[in-house]
């Protein structure tokens, strides 16, 4: 099994998903670090991009953050109306775990198709420090 | 028109007519690559962190030639091909070494690993005789979303940017 190099890594802004059983996330990585429970195997992570480039929307009755400055969140709206709750990683270094919450379907519990062999899921054993943004800016998680 | 407003002009030529290309470009090869076989295990197949382009600053002025450009991706350093110029090589050397961090530290970038050092490396393949001073470059960007970055210390000590 292959993993995502740490020089890959830095040089890529991979997507990458969990769940935590209830809600399903999407994060962009941004050029940082990915946890290792979900870097145990780099092609299940590959396979899974594919699957869900290939799945079907599930709503388009979505939330995304204020952008006042034109970025382009095509791909984080794209990835929220597939049923998942879109993070993309704050450019505050390497290693830091502050996220923040880019676009999420209006109903957070909605699942997306056909993930679930796939997707690496949270438990109390692989749980790892995180801190998210909701769209109001407050602490999610 | 003083050094900021020249450089903020430059910086909007290059903004405008290159960069929204560059990242559509970008984003349009990975979605053929994902079509055309979506079980490749094609490693290019993530976004890149960030690309930049960059020019001779003489060439900034010819808005109607903007591929007179060069642009590149952030990627790794270790393919001991990836520079072959010998003026950017020695500059590297001085701050510490290709693929290895700079010596007096400040920069979490391995030298060589950026998007500007890559696009400059082809600049000078094709015109050796350019000095790394007069190297022009655009703001380097996040492709997926086309927020500007900033340059690394590494970057800023190479090109006195």
């Amino acid at each position: 099994m292959s993993r995502y190099t740490k020089d890959y890594q830095m040089n890529y802004d991979i997507d990458w998903f969990f769940t935590d059983g209830i809600h399903y996330f999407h994060v962009a990585s941004n050029g940082g670090a990915i946890p290792d429970f979900v870097n145990v195997d780099r092609n299940s992570n590959i396979e899974l991009q594919n699957r869900i480039a290939n799945s079907k929307i599930v709503t388009n009755d979505i939330n995304v953050i204020d952008n006042p400055n034109g970025f382009n969140y095509s791909s984080f709206v794209d990835f929220a109306k597939k049923g998942f709750i879109s993070i993309d990683k704050k450019n505050d270094g390497f290693d830091s775990q502050n996220y923040f919450v880019v676009a999420e379907p209006s109903n957070k519990q909605i699942k997306p198709d056909g993930v679930d062999d796939l997707i690496p899921k949270l438990s109390e054993k692989n749980r790892f420090k995180i801190h998210i943004e909701d769209i109001r800016n407050e602490l999610l998680w | 028109m003083n050094l900021y407003l020249l450089r903020t002009y430059m910086d909007l030529q290059l903004l405008l007519f290159d960069i929204p290309n560059l990242c559509d470009s970008v984003i349009r090869l990975r979605k053929i690559r994902k079509t055309k076989n979506p079980k490749s295990k094609y490693k290019d197949q993530d976004y890149p962190a960030i690309v930049s382009r960059c020019c001779e600053k003489e060439f900034v002025y010819c808005v109607s030639k903007p591929f007179n450009s060069f642009y590149a991706r952030t990627k790794s350093a270790k393919n001991p091909n990836a520079y072959r110029n010998m003026q950017l090589i020695s500059a590297m050397n001085a701050l510490g070494g290709i693929g290895k961090h700079p010596v007096a530290g400040g920069c979490n970038n391995k030298i060589g690993s950026c998007a500007e050092q890559h696009a400059a490396e082809l600049l000078l393949r094709k015109n050796p005789s350019c000095k790394l001073d007069k190297i022009f470059f655009s703001n380097p960007i996040r492709p997926r979303t086309n927020e500007p970055r900033t340059f690394c210390d590494n970057c800023v000590k190479l090109f006195k940017l």
